[in-house]
């Protein structure tokens, strides 16, 4: 690999692990928020943008939180190159653990009911 | 047909254990690969850096099976964990939904720091990216058994 090609292939990684956290903190922020943009209703097999009557059946917001996710992640894309440079390998596990611990905590009520 | 997308979310789910957990403790070994010396030896004995890609490959398939299947297990089953008020397993279930999430998040990360060249800086981003992961699948490998075994999808 040459030069250029490692600090190349070391940016991509930076903005990936930007991207990565992005879009955890926002599909976190979603589903702590009950942000949904969307809703689907396997029942009917239907997306709607609301909730709808409960003869639809019960609704799915997963896919909402994950899109809500993946749209934030693209913004962590766009990082400069110079600033990916300086973005360190361990924020990727370390941030990722730090989310996962909020989301444990979050979901925590569910065991003491 | 539920039940057949379900076996194929076991199997892509088993393979996917196997792969990270082999190429998380691989990536534990001090030194290169060697000629293994017992059972406990040879299973870290592998060349973690080829897992890499694979690993990515089964985490996605996965994870779309197992969102076909999340249709018919939020009518079936977790409509009756909330009618018959078992929070905890529903607790369960909700962390396995959100790490699931996180874990492909953390995906084109992953999959870069394997690829890029070593150092050691990277290599202990590798290890712990690794192992973070191999818990997330261990996790949710045994939190949808679990589930599975209390009220079976497409049954």
């Amino acid at each position: 690999m040459t030069s250029t090609q490692h600090t190349t292939a070391t940016a991509w990684a930076g903005r990936a692990i930007v991207a990565g956290l992005l879009a955890m903190v926002a599909y976190a922020a979603a589903y702590m928020n009950n942000f949904t943009p969307f809703y689907y209703f396997p029942l009917v097999g239907e997306f709607h943008w609301h909730k709808q009557a409960e003869s639809l059946g019960p609704g799915i917001t997963f896919y909402a939180w994950c899109c809500v996710g993946g749209i934030a992640g693209c913004a962590g894309l766009l990082l400069p190159h110079r600033w990916a440079l300086r973005v360190p390998p361990d924020l990727a596990w370390l941030g990722s653990l730090i989310v996962t611990g909020v989301v444990a905590a979050h979901e925590a009520h569910w065991f003491f009911q | 047909m539920i039940i057949f997308i379900l076996l194929l979310h076991n199997l892509a789910a088993i393979f996917l254990l196997g792969a990270i957990t082999h190429q998380a403790t691989a990536s534990w070994r001090s030194g290169p690969a060697r000629r293994p010396q017992g059972l406990a030896a040879s299973f870290p004995a592998v060349r973690a850096e080829l897992y890499a890609t694979a690993i990515v490959c089964a985490y996605v398939l996965t994870l779309l099976l197992g969102d076909v299947l999340y249709g018919p297990y939020r009518v079936d089953v977790k409509t009756m964990l909330f009618e018959t008020q078992q929070w905890a397993w529903n607790g369960v279930f909700e962390i396995k939904e959100h790490v699931a999430a996180i874990g492909l998040f953390l995906l084109p990360a992953y999959w870069l720091l394997w690829r890029a060249t070593p150092s050691a800086q990277n290599m202990r981003a590798r290890r712990c990216v690794s192992t973070l992961l191999a818990a997330i699948v261990w996790y949710a490998l045994l939190a949808g058994h679990m589930l599975n075994n209390l009220k079976g999808v497409g049954f």
